[in-house]
């Protein structure tokens, strides 16, 4: 831990995939106390929820704890996803550690869906639905989300066995495979490595508390509400806002929109290192610069459209 | 309760009817004569290995409430049985229907799940499979017309009320994470 890294790496900047870090530690230790008491049945799932709202000690706030920290972690990963991409530290020799941070940035993007569905509201179940369609078109490829997958467990129970233990394993590998190949090849910062790691620890601390008591005020004061039971067949909601995105695209080129918008950004960013393979000094290529731009622009916009369109029916 | 009734109830149970058993904390039995049970209506309760010649009360206890389903009285050899009423008020869901000893114990507890009250329709009884991935929602065309079926965006309205001594706890959490980030950075700087 006392290993040499260059000052400039104690900048905030610098720190975000820490900040995420601790933002999945805390979702972790609050995901698995709010594990106790949910039901993870289509029957069983919406009331103990609202039973750990409303009878079980500091449970709302708890749930509010996660809730906020789920955002603040997409918030944090996507600012050091931006910083990593402006700074190209995903050139040679650190292409995997930048693979490494897409599949942790796609796994995040699953936690967040099934943390939604397992609401077992109209909004979860609406995801689900969208999720279940998505799955049909795409064949062999989404027979994990097939409810028909098996008759001996529903697909909810499923999707929570992922939330509480697949994703989060594959997290946690992909974190460690990150860190180890930050802690080989060294922080892409300039300057010699005159200061040590453990004077960038206590910083990283500071302003992971500082995001815990911000996380905290707003579980506290804004807590997340939750909606009716889910009611199969209708479309009345819009989803949580990192997907607001994908609702924009429904919106536009329906439900195949869905699939193919993600698998074009997430296979963006795969392909990027890929792309950009500069020779020392020479400047980024024009492609991924505009290209990257372009689906930043999108991605925003795309949150900003979904939230103020009127409510439209994708599944049919 | 005759003996010829209790006799009758036993035979239903043995020979009919799948008994679903539970064994209770203290080792009283309950044996129901379903698993499910719509609200409003009835399921037989049949407790076995209770206490001889005792007072029970029995109570449906949900994820959000709990409702009392009256008293019960053991015989010589320890069993009762009984045809109870489901509020017509219970909402859906898994519930446990636990009879109380006289101390205060629960002598023993069955699982069942409560189920909308199903709404006749021209060809009789709606179809339970729904539309969907969430299985076992009620038909929408048979539920048209019943409160809160149709689907709502709207969200919940719940008493999430925090007790004084949450909010200390609350409060406490995040002064001390505000404060302790707040010194910890005022330390890096000064290093």
């Amino acid at each position: 831990m006392d290993y040499p890294i260059p000052p400039g790496a104690n900048r905030l900047a610098y720190m975000l995939g820490g900040l995420t870090f601790f933002g999945i530690l805390l979702l972790i230790v609050t995901g698995v106390v709010l594990d106790q008491y949910y039901n993870p049945t289509p029957s069983g799932a919406h009331d103990s929820v609202l039973y750990i709202m409303t009878r079980v000690r500091l449970g709302a706030w708890l749930r509010g704890l996660h809730y906020w920290a789920a955002s603040i972690v997409l918030v944090t990963v996507f600012l050091h996803m931006s910083f990593v991409f402006w700074r190209r530290s995903y050139v040679r020799p650190r292409e995997v550690t930048w693979w490494a941070g897409v599949g942790l940035f796609a796994v995040l993007f699953a936690l967040t869906f099934t943390g939604t569905v397992l609401r077992a509201d109209q909004e979860g179940g609406e995801a689900l639905g969208h999720a279940v369609a998505g799955a049909k078109m795409t064949g062999a490829l989404g027979v994990l989300l097939s409810p028909d997958f098996t008759p001996s467990t529903t697909l909810l129970s499923r999707l929570h066995s992922a939330h509480v233990s697949l994703l989060p394993l594959i997290m946690l590998a992909l974190i460690g495979l990150h860190f180890w190949l930050i802690r080989s090849i060294g922080i892409n910062s300039p300057g010699p490595k005159s200061s040590r790691f453990s004077s960038h620890l206590p910083k990283l601390t500071g302003y992971a508390l500082l995001l815990l008591g911000f996380a905290g005020t707003l579980a506290a004061f804004f807590p997340p509400g939750i909606g009716y039971r889910a009611v199969g067949g209708v479309e009345l909601t819009k989803p949580f806002w990192p997907f607001l995105w994908i609702y924009a695209v429904e919106n536009k080129f329906g439900m195949w929109g869905m699939i193919v918008a993600p698998a074009i950004i997430f296979g963006f960013l795969f392909v990027i290192p890929l792309i950009d393979r500069p020779r020392e000094g020479a400047p980024r290529n024009r492609i991924v610069t505009w290209a990257a731009v372009t689906m930043l622009v999108l991605y925003i916009g795309g949150i900003i459209y979904g939230a103020l369109a009127p409510q439209q029916q994708h599944l049919m | 309760m005759t003996i010829a009734r209790t006799v009758t109830i036993l035979a239903v149970f043995l020979g009919v009817a799948t008994p679903i058993v539970a064994y209770g904390h203290g080792g009283g039995i309950l044996r129901l004569s379903s698993k499910q049970v719509a609200a409003g209506g009835k399921i037989a309760m049949l407790g076995e290995k209770m206490g001889s010649n005792a007072e029970f009360r029995a109570e449906l206890r949900g994820v959000l409430q709990n409702y009392p389903m009256g008293t019960l009285r053991s015989g010589a050899t320890g069993t009762f049985s009984a045809n109870l009423s489901v509020p017509a008020t219970a909402r859906p869901g898994t519930y446990t229907l636990v009879v109380i000893a006289p101390d205060g114990d629960v002598a023993g507890r069955a699982e069942v799940v409560v189920e909308a009250a199903a709404v006749p329709s021209p060809g009789g009884m709606p179809r339970m499979t729904g539309h969907g991935p969430m299985a076992s929602m009620p038909d929408m065309e048979a539920m048209k017309g019943m409160p809160g079926m149709e689907g709502t965006a709207e969200m919940m309205e719940l008493d999430v009320s925090t007790g004084t001594g949450e909010w200390i706890v609350i409060g406490s959490l995040i002064l001390a994470s505000l404060g302790g980030g707040a010194v910890l950075l005022s330390r890096s700087r000064e290093a």
